[in-house]
C-alpha cells in the first residue's frame, strides 16, 4: 500500500498510487483504466496553474488535479519527486512492469 | 522525449527550467521534474536532438572574396546543414526525399520527410519521428488521432454486444410475463427472473462500464462512443424504473 492521490468523479475513479518503485496511475469509469508506471520511464513531472499534476511518459501523459491544500497529497507528491530523481536515471535490472510491487 | 503540453499535446518550451509554456495554447507549469537537459527557448526534451551548430566561416585575404565567389564554389546553406547533421538512421530513412523539397513551415530548410497523415513535407525541426519509420508534422503530433484504438475498440463492440443482448432480454421477459396468467406459477416466476438477472441486468451493468470506460477526454469521443453510452445508459435508467416500481408495489 502506498500513498495515494484520489480524485475520483462521479462516474470515475481516479487516483494515483505512489510506491518505492514506481507509481500506479488508475483512471478508470469501471474496468481498465490502470497503468503501472516505474519511475525510470517517467521523461517530465509538471504543475499546471489549476493544480494538476501531469506525468509524462514517452508520447503519454497522465493527468489528475490535486489539492496542495491537503498534506496527504503533497505528501505523495513529493514522494513521487523523491523516487523520480533517486531512480529516474538508473533503470533497474530487467524486471516486467507487472511485477511491480504494489 | 519532448515535453508535452497536458491539455493539448503541443510541444512545450522554457526559459529558465523551472516554468514551462505549451507553444500551441501558450499555458504555463511549473516543472517539477525533467529528465532532459534543459536549454532555453528549445523545446524541453529536444537539447539532446539539436544538430550541432553550423560552423562559421570568416571571410579572409586567404580565402578571397567569399561574397563573389563562383557557382561551383559556393555552398548553399542548405548544403552547409546537410553536411554537418548526422545522417538519417536507416531504420527511419523509408523514403528518400526528391532534391529542393523544402519544409512547408520552415522554407529555408529542406525537408527531410513527408508527414505521414497531411503529407506535408517537414524538416529536422518540425519532424515528429516516431517508431517504424513513421513521421508527423507538428499539427498532426499534436492532434488526436481520429480512428480508436484497439483497446477502445474492444470495449465498445462488448457495450454494444452487451446492450443488444439486454435489450433482447427485455423484450422476451416482457413477452414471457404478458403469456403468462395473472397468478403467475413459480417455476415461471423463477424463469422471470433468472432470465430478468442473467440477460437483463448483468449485460446492463457490464455493458453500461464498458462504455463508461470507453471514453477518453484526451483523444476525443466520436459518435460511436456517445451511442454505446446513451444505449447503455437508457438502459441502466429502465433497470433503475423497473426496481423502483418493483418496490413500490
Amino acid at each position: 500500500m502506498g500513498l495515494k492521490i484520489k480524485a475520483n468523479t462521479f462516474a470515475m475513479q481516479r487516483y494515483l498510487e505512489v510506491f518505492s518503485d514506481g507509481v500506479k496511475f488508475v483512471e478508470s469509469a469501471g474496468i481498465g483504466g490502470k497503468r503501472n508506471i516505474r519511475y525510470h520511464e517517467i521523461d517530465h513531472v509538471v504543475l499546471g496553474d489549476d493544480g494538476t499534476l501531469s506525468i509524462q511518459v514517452g508520447m503519454e501523459v497522465f493527468s489528475l488535479p490535486i489539492n496542495r491544500e491537503k498534506p496527504d497529497h503533497l505528501q505523495a507528491l513529493n514522494a513521487l519527486l523523491q523516487g523520480v530523481e533517486q531512480r529516474g536515471a538508473r533503470p533497474p535490472a530487467a524486471q516486467p512492469t507487472s511485477q511491480l510491487r504494489m | 522525449m519532448e515535453m508535452l503540453c497536458p491539455a493539448c499535446l503541443g510541444t512545450m518550451v522554457t526559459s529558465d527550467g523551472r516554468e514551462a509554456i505549451c507553444t500551441l495554447d501558450g499555458k504555463r507549469y511549473q516543472i517539477l521534474y525533467t529528465r532532459h537537459p534543459v536549454v532555453a527557448g528549445v523545446p524541453v526534451g529536444a537539447a539532446a536532438e539539436m544538430p550541432p551548430a553550423l560552423p562559421t566561416t570568416e571571410a579572409s585575404e586567404a580565402d578571397g572574396d567569399v561574397y563573389n565567389l563562383t557557382p561551383d564554389q559556393a555552398v548553399s546553406p542548405l548544403d552547409q546543414l546537410a553536411a554537418v547533421r548526422a545522417p538519417i538512421p536507416a531504420a527511419t530513412a523509408t523514403y528518400a526525399m526528391p532534391a529542393g523539397v523544402v519544409c512547408r513551415t520552415h522554407p529555408e530548410m529542406a525537408a527531410i520527410a513527408y508527414c505521414r497523415n497531411c503529407a506535408s513535407p517537414v524538416c529536422a525541426t518540425c519532424d515528429f519521428a516516431y517508431p517504424g519509420g513513421i513521421h508527423l508534422c507538428p499539427t498532426c503530433a499534436a492532434k488526436p488521432p481520429d480512428k480508436i484504438g484497439p483497446k477502445r475498440r474492444n470495449m465498445l463492440i462488448a457495450a454494444y454486444v452487451l446492450a443488444a443482448v439486454a435489450t433482447l432480454g427485455i423484450v422476451l421477459v416482457i413477452f414471457m410475463v404478458a403469456h403468462t396468467s395473472a397468478a403467475m406459477r413459480h417455476e415461471d416466476a423463477t424463469t422471470v427472473g433468472l432470465v430478468t438477472i442473467f440477460l437483463v441486468f448483468i449485460p446492463t451493468l457490464i455493458g453500461a462500464g464498458l462504455a463508461g470506460g470507453s471514453m477518453d477526454k484526451r483523444l476525443g469521443n466520436p459518435p460511436v462512443v456517445w451511442g454505446a453510452i446513451v444505449w447503455n445508459g437508457l438502459l441502466v435508467l429502465l433497470l433503475v424504473l423497473a426496481v423502483i416500481k418493483g418496490m413500490m408495489r
